[in-house]
């Protein structure tokens, strides 16, 4: 991976075909979690990775955080969705990826969620926590930093 | 009480003033959390910087004040961006 700045509020980034396939990937599975959950939902998800992605508005308010989701939920969740389709399609064809400080946005938002719904799934709990640390959860935890690693480029880059 | 009084009432109840605030999380980076709000409110690097500052150490920070849909407005915004804000009543 290299993200080279290449102007004001641009930047190049080279991913090697393993990290765009990666990427392919784990934006898929956002994609189809977002998916699962049920148009005009008003209850706090059951899935804790979606319920940190789609979250309560309100702290002790179940009415007033059931009747917000009912009307912006959806909302919500096709932007996260669309987000995550703009950076699939990116990775999906091979050669430099140019961003600017608009077509950042969606990959800075992407990277959020993916990182939220890894966290969930390695039990990431505070501050510099690196979750599960068990053989299997290997994987997850490498790209959980990496991931990291490569929004932080893209914002040094900007 | 009568119908007046409950118009006063209730526009009081209205006014008062909500918050919108963002929660610390372990996983957002801190050089995130002050690109959102310079992306999203506007807000100069140092206060940007100041409040995801007070976000990481004191575990929160109020980020805008206002009538209730402009914070559910705000509120829904960093959700967008994978921030987790909640809103409240300030008097409540």
């Amino acid at each position: 991976m290299r993200v080279a700045r290449t102007a004001h509020e641009r930047l190049t980034l080279d991913l090697s075909a393993g990290e765009r396939s990666v990427l392919e990937s784990l934006t898929g599975e956002l994609i189809a979690l977002l998916q699962s959950r049920g148009v005009a939902s008003t209850g706090l998800p059951r899935d804790p990775a979606l319920e940190r992605l789609l979250p309560n508005a309100y702290r002790d308010d179940d009415e007033a955080s059931a009747e917000f989701r009912r009307f912006t939920e959806d909302e919500l969740s096709a932007a996260k969705i669309e987000d995550a389709t703009a950076v699939q399609a990116a990775a999906a064809h091979p050669g430099d990826i140019v961003l600017d400080g608009r077509s950042a946005k969606p990959w800075l938002r992407s990277i959020t969620d993916l990182r939220l719904a890894l966290a969930v799934r390695l039990g990431v709990r505070e501050d510099g926590d690196e979750g599960d640390g068990s053989a299997e959860a290997e994987p997850a935890r490498q790209m959980y930093s990496w991931l990291g690693y490569l929004q932080e480029l893209i914002l040094d880059a900007l | 009480m009568t119908q007046d009084e409950t118009d006063v009432h209730l526009r009081t109840a209205r006014d008062l003033p909500w918050r919108t605030i963002v929660w610390n999380d372990p996983v957002n980076l801190m050089s995130y959390v002050t690109y959102v709000f310079r992306e999203y409110f506007g807000f100069s690097k140092s206060k940007a910087k100041k409040l995801m500052l007070q976000v990481h150490n004191e575990g929160k920070a109020i980020v805008a004040t206002g009538n209730r849909e402009e914070m559910e407005r705000h509120v829904q915004a960093m959700h967008g961006y994978g921030l987790w804000a909640t809103l409240d009543n300030a008097d409540a």
